[in-house]
């Protein structure tokens, strides 16, 4: 079988396309085809690249590359999931055209406000994550019954762990996003997504950013005005205020 | 001169909907929007021809569609139908008061049409005129009008704001101090960017003053900063809803033209369909011969001279609602009361037909009342002292006040793969920007997809569901062209042709309008290109490192690493967070990663070690992305989840270290969690490369517990290396 992955990927078939004609799982492919290229990863440079006589004992090893023309191109060259080369926008349907990919292997939750009493929240679980968890408890993860948790941690620290408040529910399976409502105005949410254990508890898989929901009446002198008015006259170095536009690093757990 | 101010603000805004293939239905709204708002606008400002303090917004693709020479001529050709069909109308011996309509329509399509070839075809050109002759103010819009608080990064917004203030100053010659936000919706944060792009104003509805915290001295009445300094204008809805409710407004008036009645409705299709689309679809001619009548479907012919009597009298009514309205507040100082009026442009025109005149009309009667006109940067230019600070939270001026419109059940499907867009350009210019020319040309075309993708009209014709065919073709279409290009970008299958095919699907914004850098990252910057190169490393799962260790294995962990970190490898030590210890440190060729658990709070140790290794898989799919692994070493069983299952997805050996087992431990245990463990600590020793066990274990006796293979093996010394030939 991996013979034939190889074969079709080297004919220049995508592994979702090979997964189609073979009736495997992608999942599947995915790892015959990785394991296969780090099996045969130091055959393909070593042919590529001039060979260095002195190398003989440490052949088995990956070669550090000889120094690159850019370090941007550094890095493009050792992304690792980038094995099938090609766009998590690209998916195809059983046509053969383009279409939405209908889930992507990743890990995040994102919330946006619809009102002061309703936000929408949609989130992704990886592969890896949902396999750890399977092996983690032993039952596969669409076993795993599915939760949802809304935490009220208005001027609190998230990462603390602690909450003004909290609410968890089941979701019925396969649900990956979720009108949230009623909430209330003028409170700072994190939504988390996760499972439910045998023993009750709320595992929690993706957060959210905290998020504020807006305000639906007047405030009078409210819990902002004090924060504002200290960054307003340069007494802290930088706003106590969310930022719900904040930049992003696609690299930022690198150090 | 009165106390207090009147300002008026059009907001132009159409979907970049420019086709390269003829017939598309889409392109009649810019038709439309010409004839009935744009060009009328112009007029208005050309017969009074001096200074009336209007600000108009103009949307980078209204902006990029007028200038457009397709777009252009096909007008024209379009105007040249139009006056046929109206000749044809005056040939067939219609009554008495069609045919006055007829010649009224016949002059204006006539005038329309010298406008337009006045100014060369392209209006803004008549609008910077005006412009630079001072009679009107002139600001834009973000790039494809993307809906702020639903964007997720802060690069998504610099790129839509700074590639809009861009595409406007390539066609006006300046840079505006104040932008339109789309919808109106402010969202935290959104100020901050617009600050540092050198924006100082914007408008906002009423209910984000009246919101805000503090509750602002002046209530609707003033300007308020936001946090980061942007001076935020309030829309008064007494006064604009006089003109735009169809309640208590103007508009509704017997007298005035109806929309929803058009000729090509009341002719039959024998002698209409040489007018209409060759595929046999009847649409609207904007011959509207009718009156609004009243509450009925029965409607009269419309009389032009009935209309105009009406613009006087709602004109002058407008200007006496507006001095009550001022004078009631008079008393207000520092700075005086200012009424801010912010309209989509196509309100005027458009939907009310006779609106240009209208506002003709009022700039005239506020000049006898000695009400005065303002816009917001000279209104900002006298009275910046006197204006407080508040936070705003997030609003829009869309119906309900906040985000109703831009989510809900028939839009939310797009917003994912808007998200992935973001974080793939973020990244996708962190690695390869300067790569080439070419190169970046390709990140250019991405970001342009992405914004034509951003666009909130999408979402927004989505929840109106007319022509949401359309809008989710049109966004289909641009997650497919993003993703096809990314796709080449990756493959180095580039080409300049192939770039020329992107850009000519949709020929919006030039390259120079769009900068790469506005989707960079600082950290990113560093990590690309001043972080040294590493070899490849070894990834360790421990339970503990350093600090207060409690037992053996964490003497080992550090013992082993400080090894192999001697030998020369590159280590990255993921461990449990721990108070008083740093998250992340580093000791020459070891990272250390002190990993919070995804909940803190967890009361059974089975979904703390589950939340610990979720959190670490998690961590891991965050480094790989440039730290190449060639093996995974894990200690103990808390840490054999997330090892396993990343050593399958990244296709390394996996080395597994085994102080103790549950079973060793704990000889005569029994129970769920005993018999947990002991199913994972199992699980291990099918896919390790080696296992080694402490030095006091039997293997005999562990094979009689656990299913072993002969990759199990005591525990090296420290010094010798673990990984022999493998890695």
């Amino acid at each position: 079988m991996e013979e034939k992955i190889v074969s079709l990927k080297q004919q220049g078939l995508t592994l979702k396309q090979i997964a189609e004609q073979l009736d495997m799982p992608i999942g599947k492919v995915q790892y015959a085809w990785r394991k296969w290229r780090a099996q045969h990863g130091e055959v393909t440079t070593a042919a590529a690249a001039p060979k260095r006589k002195t190398e003989g004992k440490k052949s088995m090893k990956p070669k550090p590359k000889a120094t690159p023309a850019t370090s941007v191109k550094q890095v493009a060259s050792t992304l690792q999931h980038d094995a099938s080369k090609q766009s998590p926008l690209l998916d195809h349907a059983p046509d053969g055209f383009w279409k939405l990919p209908d889930r992507y292997d990743a890990d995040m939750m994102h919330a946006v406000v619809q009102s002061p009493n309703a936000v929408y929240v949609f989130w992704e679980v990886s592969d890896d994550v949902k396999e750890t968890l399977a092996m983690q408890f032993m039952r596969p993860w669409e076993d795993l019954p599915k939760a949802f948790r809304i935490l009220d941690v208005t001027l609190l620290d998230y990462t603390s762990g602690h909450a003004n408040r909290s609410y968890s529910f089941e979701l019925p399976e396969m649900t990956n996003s979720w009108f949230v409502r009623p909430l209330d105005p003028n409170t700072t949410y994190v939504f988390e997504f996760g499972i439910r254990t045998m023993e009750g508890e709320f595992l929690p898989i993706v957060a959210s950013m905290p998020l504020d929901t807006p305000r639906a009446e007047p405030a009078g002198v409210g819990r902002f005005a004090e924060p504002v008015r200290r960054w307003q006259y340069g007494e802290v170095e930088s706003p106590e205020l969310l930022d719900t536009l904040p930049k992003y690093a696609a690299y930022r757990f690198v150090r | 001169m009165k106390p207090g101010y009147f300002s008026l603000v059009l907001h132009a805004h159409l979907p970049y909907v420019r086709h390269e293939e003829e017939h598309r239905l889409e392109e009649r709204w810019v038709y439309e929007a010409i004839s009935e708002t744009y060009i009328p606008i112009l007029w208005q400002v050309d017969r009074l021809k001096r200074p009336l303090h209007w600000t108009v917004s103009i949307s980078p693709p209204v902006i990029e569609m007028l200038a457009d020479p397709l777009v252009q001529d096909r007008y024209v050709a379009h105007l040249d139908e139009m006056l046929e069909l109206i000749a044809l109308e005056l040939s067939e011996g219609r009554s008495e008061a069609e045919v006055g309509t007829l010649h009224f329509y016949e002059r204006r399509y006539q005038d329309l049409k010298n406008t337009f070839l006045h100014w060369n075809k392209n209006l803004n050109q008549a609008f910077r005129t005006y412009r630079e002759h001072g009679y009107i103010d002139m600001v834009t819009c973000t790039a494809t009008h993307g809906f702020n608080p639903h964007l997720f990064t802060d690069q998504a917004a610099r790129a839509e704001i700074r590639s809009g203030l861009n595409c406007f100053e390539r066609h006006y010659g300046f840079r505006p101090t104040g932008i339109w936000l789309p919808e109106c919706a402010y969202t935290p944060g959104v100020d901050r960017i617009l600050y540092e792009e050198g924006v100082r104003y914007t408008f906002v509805d009423e209910h984000a003053l009246l919101e805000a915290d503090p509750t602002p001295d002046k209530g609707i009445g003033a300007p308020v900063y936001s946090p980061n300094g942007v001076a935020l204008f309030p829309r008064d809805q007494i006064i604009s809803g006089k003109i735009w409710s169809s309640m208590i407004g103007y508009p509704g008036h017997p007298d005035y033209r109806e929309f929803y009645r058009d000729l090509a409705y009341d002719r039959d299709w024998e002698y209409i369909h040489s007018f209409m689309h060759p595929e046999g679809i009847r649409f609207d001619t904007g011959l509207k011969m009718h009156r609004i009548t009243g509450d009925t479907d029965e409607k009269d012919y419309y009389v032009r001279d009935w209309a105009e009597h009406q613009i006087h009298n709602h004109a002058t009514d407008f200007a006496q609602t507006l001095e009550a309205h001022l004078e009631a507040h008079a008393g207000q100082t520092f700075p005086p009361f200012l009424v801010t009026a912010p309209f989509d442009a196509e309100l005027f025109g458009h939907w009310w037909f006779e609106g240009p005149e209208f506002l003709g009309q009022v700039a005239e009667r506020l000049e006898e009342f000695g009400i005065e006109t303002i816009t917001p940067a000279m209104f900002l230019e006298r009275h910046f002292q006197d204006l407080q600070t508040v936070h705003v939270s997030m609003n829009t001026w869309g119906r309900k006040g906040y985000g109703d419109v831009w989510i809900n059940e028939r839009n939310e499907w797009m917003l994912r793969h808007l998200h992935m867009m973001e974080t793939q350009l973020v990244k996708d210019v962190a690695d390869y920007r300067g790569t080439s020319p070419l190169v970046d040309r390709a990140l250019k075309q991405l970001i342009r997809h992405y914004v034509l993708a951003v666009s909130s009209d999408w979402a927004f014709i989505l929840d109106g569901q007319t022509t949401a065919q359309y809008a989710a073709e049109r966004f289909r279409e641009h997650a497919r062209l993003f993703a096809e290009l990314e796709t080449a970008l990756y493959g180095d299958k580039l080409s300049d042709h192939l770039l020329d095919e992107h850009y000519r699907a949709y020929p919006f914004l030039q390259d120079e309008d769009v900068e790469i850098d506005t989707f960079l990252s600082p950290h990113d910057y560093y990590v690309t290109t001043e972080r040294e190169p590493e070899q490849a490393a070894i990834l360790v799962l421990a339970p503990e490192f350093t600090g207060n260790l409690v037992g053996e294995l964490g003497h080992r962990v550090v013992e082993e690493v400080d090894a192999r970190a001697a030998e020369g490898e590159t280590l990255y030590v993921l461990t449990p967070h721990k108070e008083g210890l740093p998250e992340y440190e580093r000791h020459g060729r070891v990272h250390v990663y002190r990993v919070r658990l995804t909940s803190p709070f967890l009361e059974h140790v089975m979904n703390q070690v589950a939340a610990q290794n979720v959190a670490y898989v998690k961590l891991v799919h965050e480094l790989v992305n440039v730290v190449r692994f060639k093996a995974i070493h894990h200690f103990d069983w808390m840490t054999i989840p997330a090892a396993r299952s990343l050593a399958k997805s990244l296709a390394v050996p996996l080395y597994s270290t085994m102080l103790s087992f549950e079973t060793t431990r704990n000889p005569h245990g029994h129970g769920g969690l005993f018999d947990a463990i002991h199913r994972i600590e199992n699980s291990v020793l099918a896919d390790a490369a080696t296992v080694f066990v402490g030095a006091d274990i039997s293997i005999d006796e562990l094979g009689s517990r656990y299913a072993i293979k002969d990759n199990v093996t005591p525990c090296l010394s420290p010094d010798a290396s673990p990984y022999g030939q493998n890695v």
